[in-house]
Formats: C-alpha cells, sequence, structure tokens
C-alpha cells in the first residue's frame, strides 16, 4: 500500500462516517472532519466541562506559560550561539550555532499550533515561520539580502521590517545549512551571512520574548482567560475560553496531518517536501507539534473531564513511539529524497495513528465536552 | 419585467441609464475631507455568542475597524469604491439592509423590504453607484426579483425586476456593463415557514443575464434535468468578465455535475434563444472523492489572479481552480472555512470604480497573497501560491461571506 493511500484511507473513512451520516438525514449530514466548533447552545452536554474554569488555569499555567519560557530561553540561547560564532568563527561555536538552531525549532514548533493572542499578534507566526515557501520566495529574498548586507549590516530591528520570508526559522535554516550561503565555509568574522545571521537570531529572540511576555499572568489576554467578563476584549464568559482551547487542539491536529504529514506521504512526497528539510527538523516539528496538542488536550484536564485521557494519551504516545522510530533511522531517505522503505512504512502508521487521533478528538472529544460541532458547516447558505 | 413601485418606468429607466450622471450628495455620503484613508477593508457578518451577531469590518491585517450589533444574523455585502458605498444584507428571509459609507460602518442608514418581499443576502451596485440592486423573494407569487434601491435618496425602492427564476441568491454586475448575472437557488422558501425549504422534488435553478437598465432577460442556463437540485447560489466575476459559480446539492446521489461551474457571457448572450443559451456554460470537474469530503456543498467563491476559489464549509477545505483551463489546482484544508475575498481586483472591476467582493490593494506582510478566508474557527487566514496562512484569530466565529467594501 503506498503512502499516498494512507491519506486516502483516513479520507474514506470520513467520507464513511459520512455516508452513515447520509443515511440517517442528508441534508443534516455533518461530516467528521473539517468542522468548526461552536458555542454550546443548549446545557445538555455541558456537565462533562469543568464548572470552575479549571481548563483554563491550568492551560495557562501548565501550557502555554512552560511552552513560551521554552521558547523564550531558546531564543536567548540561539542569539548567543550566533553572536558566539561571530565573534569567534570555531567549529565548536559554529556547532553550538547548529544545535541551538535546532533547540529552537523544537521549542518553536511547541508552541506553534497555540494559535491565539501573542503567536499572532504582529504576524509572528507567519515572521517566525513562514512554509511552506513553495515558490522559493525565501531564497530570492535571501540572495537580495545578502548582497545588500556587504554594503551595510542588517539589524535585528532592520529583519523586523523585511518580508516575512526573512523573518524566522526558514530564512536562518537557509544560512546555515543551504548550499548557496553556508555560513560555516564563510571566512572573516564579519562575513555578511554571519551578520545576517546574527540579524535574524536576534529577530527570532526578540519575538520569542514578546510571546513569553505576553502569556505572563499580567497580560490582558491572560487575565481574561482566567476572569472572563462581561465587555471584554478577549473572553467573555467560560465557554468562549473553552471554545477557544477547543478550537486550537482541532485545528492543530488538522494542520499536523493536512498540511505537515501529508507533505511527507502524498503523491509526490520526499523528505524535501516538509518542514526545514534542509536541517532534517521535519520530523523534530512533528513531534513537538503533537506534544504541544497532548499537553493542551490532556494537561488541561479536558481529555478527563471527555473521559478520553487514557485513550488520548495512549494514541499520542503511540504516534509519539512512531516519530521516535523514524528519528533513529539510520537512513531516513536517500540523496534524491525518496524515504526508505523503513520510513516509508512508518511514515504510514503514524498517518494512521494521526487519523485515529483526529478522529477521536472531533468524534468523541467535541460531543462530550458538550460542544456543537460546526458553524458554517451546519448552518450555512 | 420591470415593476416600478413608486416610479414610472421610464423614469426608471431613465435613472438606470444615468450612468455618467454625477451621483448626488446625501447625508449618507460624508465629507471627503472628514474621511479617513481605508483603502483596504473587509467585511464579514460574525457570531458572538447565542444570538448575538454582529458585522465585523477589519483591514488587510486583520484587525478589527468596527464592531456593529445586528439584530439578525447577517449573509452578504456589496461595495462601490467611486462613491465609497456599501451595503449589508440580513440572511433570509432577510429583513433589513444595512447601507453605510465603507468608511464610517457604524453610521448605517436600515432598509426595510417592502411588504410581500424579504431580501436573499445579496446585492450589487450599479456602474457609477446611483442603484443597488437586492435579490428579493416575491414570496406569494414564488418568483425572484432585483429590488432596485436609489442610493442618492436615502436606497428609496425604486421598483424591480424579475430575475428569471426562484429563489435568486447572489447577483453581480458584469463590469463596465449593465448587464446583472443572477443565481437563481430554485428553491422556494416562505416566510411563514422560515427556512424550509418548499419545493425540492421540483426546484429547477439557474443562472441568468438580466438587463439592468430594462429588465430583459439576456441569457438563461440551467443544467442537464438529473442535477436539477444543484442549487446555484453564489457567483463571481473574473477579470474576463466570466462568471464563476458555486452550487449545493440538495439530492441523494454520491456524485454530481455542476457543483461549479463558469458561464462565458458573450457565448451565453449568442446562444440564447426561447428563454435558454445552449453555449457558454463549462461545468468544473470535480473527482468524487472531492465531491464526497465537500458533502457537495460548496459555500463561497471569488476569483483572485489567476484562479477561482471555491470554499466548503462541510469539507472544511478551499479549492482552486484554474481560470483558463477550468481545471481543479489544488485544495487547502481549512476547517469550517466559509467566506473567501480576493485581495486584489480584477482589472475590469477597478476601472469603474466597483469592486463588489473582489477588491483592495495587496497585503503589507504577506505581499503574495492573493485572498482572504474566514473561518467559523474565527481565524483569518491568507491564501497565496504557498498555501494558506493564518494571518489572526478572534473570538467570534465567522459567518459565510466575507467581501473587500
Amino acid at each position: 500500500m503506498p503512502i499516498s493511500s494512507v491519506l486516502s484511507a483516513t479520507l474514506q473513512l470520513s467520507a464513511g462516517v459520512r455516508a452513515l451520516s447520509l443515511l440517517k438525514d442528508r441534508r443534516s449530514c455533518i461530516p467528521v472532519l473539517g468542522l468548526a466548533i461552536m458555542l454550546p447552545m443548549s446545557g445538555l452536554a455541558r456537565a462533562a466541562v469543568p464548572a470552575n474554569g479549571d481548563y483554563a488555569e491550568r492551560a495557562v499555567h501548565q501550557v502555554y506559560q512552560p511552552a513560551a519560557m521554552r521558547f523564550a530561553d531558546a531564543g536567548t540561547q540561539l542569539l548567543e550561539a550566533a553572536q558566539d560564532a561571530c565573534t569567534v568563527r570555531t567549529s565548536e561555536t559554529l556547532e553550538n550555532l547548529l544545535s541551538r538552531f535546532e533547540v529552537a525549532v523544537g521549542a518553536f514548533s511547541a508552541l506553534e499550533l497555540y494559535r491565539t493572542g501573542p503567536l499572532l499578534e504582529e504576524n509572528r507566526q507567519n515572521r517566525l515561520f513562514y512554509w511552506p515557501d513553495k515558490r522559493r520566495v525565501g531564497e530570492r529574498q535571501m540572495r537580495a539580502l545578502l548582497a545588500d548586507a556587504a554594503e551595510r549590516v542588517p539589524s535585528a530591528e532592520d529583519i523586523a521590517g523585511k518580508s516575512v520570508a526573512l523573518q524566522g526559522l526558514p530564512a536562518l535554516e537557509r544560512l546555515l545549512y543551504g548550499k548557496r550561503t553556508p555560513l560555516h565555509y564563510s571566512e572573516g568574522n564579519a562575513a555578511p551571512d554571519c551578520q545576517v545571521a546574527m540579524a535574524i537570531s536576534g529577530n527570532i529572540h526578540a519575538m520569542a520574548d514578546l510571546i513569553q511576555k505576553g502569556w505572563q499572568d499580567d497580560a490582558a489576554q491572560v487575565m481574561s482567560m482566567l476572569e472572563p467578563a462581561a465587555g471584554s476584549d478577549y473572553y467573555r464568559t467560560r465557554e468562549e475560553v473553552l471554545r477557544a482551547l477547543v478550537t486550537q487542539i482541532l485545528v492543530g491536529i488538522d494542520i499536523v496531518q493536512d498540511r505537515k504529514l501529508a507533505a511527507l506521504t502524498g503523491e509526490q512526497a520526499d523528505v524535501k517536501a516538509g518542514p526545514l528539510w534542509r536541517s532534517a527538523q521535519s520530523l523534530n516539528m512533528i513531534r513537538n507539534n503533537l506534544e504541544s496538542l497532548r499537553a493542551l488536550s490532556i494537561d488541561t484536564g479536558l481529555a478527563e473531564a471527555a473521559d478520553l485521557q487514557d485513550e488520548l494519551a495512549f494514541e499520542f504516545r503511540s504516534a509519539d513511539g512512531m516519530l521516535q522510530k523514524l528519528q533513529a533511522l539510520p537512513v531516513l531517505a536517500d540523496n534524491a529524497g525518496d524515504f526508505s522503505s523503513d520510513a516509508e512504512s512508518l511514515l504510514r502508521s503514524l498517518m494512521a495513528v494521526v487519523g485515529g487521533i483526529r478522529y477521536t478528538l472531533n468524534d468523541r472529544f467535541v460531543a462530550t465536552l458538550g460542544i456543537s460541532p460546526g458553524f458554517n458547516s451546519e448552518d450555512g447558505d | 419585467m420591470l415593476a416600478g413601485a413608486s416610479m414610472s418606468r421610464r423614469a426608471l429607466l431613465q435613472l438606470a441609464l444615468s450612468t455618467v450622471l454625477p451621483v448626488r450628495a446625501t447625508a449618507a455620503h460624508v465629507p471627503s475631507s472628514a474621511r479617513p484613508a481605508a483603502d483596504r477593508l473587509f467585511i464579514s457578518g460574525a457570531r458572538q455568542g447565542p444570538d448575538d451577531y454582529v458585522a465585523v469590518v477589519f483591514d488587510d491585517q486583520a484587525r478589527r475597524i468596527a464592531s456593529i450589533p445586528l439584530s439578525a444574523r447577517a449573509h452578504g455585502a456589496a461595495s462601490h469604491r467611486a462613491t465609497q458605498q456599501a451595503c449589508l444584507f440580513a440572511r433570509r428571509p432577510g429583513l433589513y439592509l444595512h447601507a453605510f459609507d465603507r468608511r464610517f460602518p457604524e453610521q448605517y442608514r436600515t432598509v426595510k423590504p417592502v411588504d410581500g418581499r424579504h431580501f436573499y443576502g445579496h446585492g450589487s451596485y450599479s456602474a457609477d453607484g446611483a442603484l443597488m440592486y437586492a435579490t428579493e423573494n416575491d414570496y406569494d407569487a414564488q418568483r425572484g426579483v432585483l429590488g432596485i434601491y436609489d442610493t442618492t435618496a436615502g436606497y428609496r425602492r425604486l421598483g424591480e425586476m424579475e430575475t428569471g427564476g426562484t429563489g435568486p441568491h447572489e447577483v453581480v454586475r458584469i463590469p463596465g456593463s449593465s448587464m446583472l448575472v443572477v443565481a437563481n437557488g430554485g428553491i422556494h422558501t416562505h416566510p411563514d415557514t422560515g427556512r424550509e425549504k418548499l419545493n425540492i422534488d421540483t426546484m429547477e435553478p439557474s443562472l441568468t443575464v438580466v438587463d439592468s437598465r430594462n429588465g430583459r432577460l439576456l441569457a438563461r442556463h440551467v443544467l442537464p434535468s438529473e442535477w436539477h437540485q444543484v442549487s446555484l447560489r453564489h457567483l463571481a466575476v473574473d477579470a474576463d468578465g466570466n462568471v464563476w459559480f458555486a452550487g449545493q446539492y440538495e439530492g441523494h446521489e454520491s456524485t454530481v455535475a455542476g457543483l461549479a461551474g463558469v458561464i462565458h457571457i458573450d457565448r451565453s448572450l449568442r446562444s440564447f434563444s426561447r428563454g435558454r443559451s445552449t453555449k457558454g456554460l463549462s461545468l468544473v470537474e470535480l473527482p468524487a472523492d472531492l465531491q464526497l469530503r465537500t458533502s457537495h456543498y460548496l459555500s463561497s467563491v471569488a476569483v483572485a489572479g489567476e484562479h477561482a476559489l471555491f470554499t466548503s464549509s462541510k469539507g472544511g477545505l478551499m479549492f482552486k481552480v484554474d481560470r483558463v483551463s477550468a481545471r481543479l489546482v489544488e485544495t487547502l484544508s481549512a476547517r469550517d472555512c466559509s467566506g473567501v475575498s480576493a485581495v486584489s481586483p480584477p482589472s475590469g472591476q477597478a476601472a469603474d470604480g466597483e469592486v463588489s467582493k473582489d477588491s483592495a490593494d495587496t497585503l503589507t506582510e504577506l505581499a503574495s497573497a492573493t485572498a482572504l478566508l474566514t473561518s467559523g474557527t474565527g481565524e483569518i487566514l491568507t491564501v497565496s501560491d504557498d498555501g494558506a496562512m493564518s494571518l489572526a484569530m478572534h473570538r467570534v466565529q465567522w459567518d459565510n461571506h466575507v467581501y473587500a467594501i
């Protein structure tokens, strides 16, 4: 069975569920996948939701804040490593910079799917991770930036004013791992690519710092999440907070499967279709993405409220196990980018397991929490 | 056929022909000196909570500019850039339209439907902005009409003309012309039974071209009889003046034709005889698995650059169709997405001042973006050749459509 068939099978599963709905009532059919959620419109099924808002408190203090702190720390270390590498160019400082880059990728991936508040303010998500870049905007822009940098070295603030394709992790990866702009082959500490890498690292650090500040207890969104109130610009009710949390989980699993895993398992899939493939960080990203969704659904108490804690924990554990095996493979792909048969097999399994998580979340998780699926999908015109 | 409610046929014709007359200043037209710069604005209805609906105007960075409480759920919008006018329509059976200066959306004029009519949720302006045409239901006669409103006189209703079908939904004007294209969904509803569909077994949707100057039917397309339950509902005009349409299937077959397609106006006009056009209609071939994913339900359509973009909220996806070949290009996943709007106007529409759903310049940050996508999750995404990317997450649930105004 080719890997692409797995996605197809997942879709067929969805279609099969849909077909069951069709048998019941064609016009009120609600597909399992591709749904949004909306506020509970009746009190019928609210009983499972922690009434005291404990899930919000746990989300802030056990999920969002630790993730934001981890990324801020990683940003700081990344900038320091870039400064070191540009100050004293040795194999050690360069290796350290590469290592800090990979740590930063992991830390970013662990909050990338918390698509709310500080990550989305000032377009930070896209500035940190502009992907996919199918038209190679980053490559073209980087050539121009390096040419300009030979005349005038850009600062982190300068980078913040440039194209999103130059501001974040993919741009830095291009400098650190790209063939045409190999930082580690440049000569001289004042080489433009080194200075540009430092400026991009500074920009990443600055954004990470602002995201961390945006998740502190005194940030307006956090206060509103913990104590929603009528008239708030953020959350007026606990139901709105709940909806925001569950939306992040559902949209997050969509992104992992439909964008990131699909890039590795589609008809034309190869290792270069994945995010940050030059630095071999695709699997690291997906692993941290899934861990972030596990934390938001389980560590908040929401899965427990839905009586799905054990089941979801098992599914997330299974997915993580497969990702660990993939990362441990001696050969993931050949030089042309084609996956090895072992990798293909594991990716196929991973796709199925993530599809299972998605099904659990879309079906029972949402229903047991008393959240009605769909707004446009349920009531269009 | 024209049925002037408060104006003679001749006077109406004169008014409809007055494309070169300056638009008269009214209370709704604020002096330009008082207007802030507002090049890139979008409007969408939204739900904030149970029975709590608003219209939100936001800029190209998805920053909220205004939020207007609504008495009932909104649906579509229309605008006329040269005169700064815009309209927001209530969702069917619509009992209001809000007319406003696009830069001051909180200062609106409410227009109610006349007796025996309700709004269907969409409308379009004349080339000079002096008139606005709204799709309406003459529910006792079970016929669709376009209500004609004088924008220079407080949106006074001048009369109406038939759309050539039942259940007219979206109407668009071919830029640089007086031709209105109407998607007659074919479904009859009556206010006494709310949104209940009363004629699913016998519904007869159509796409018609109406001359706004005199109400003449210039072209009319219907799908083959076996697909008569594809309700043709949403429209978008491309730079060549072709009109893309999106449908919603009410039947029970697993695959269907006619969910998406395009009509070429010239051929439609030339082949129109005995109440029907025999040429000019092209259907987009959608694979069976994609049809299943969409549940045969397309929510909205827009034209952006070289592509027609179709959303399906039920499928949680958007797909792109090449405008030249009418072939499927790619599918993007976006949960509960429905609203889609181009961020750059097709050249023809920019030229005569109308922007309707295709307007605005490129995004400052994401210069490659060609369209905006809105979702019931509260997310606003940009669409470019690189895919769909998150721009903002709002706490509201974005309703069916988003329009550049």
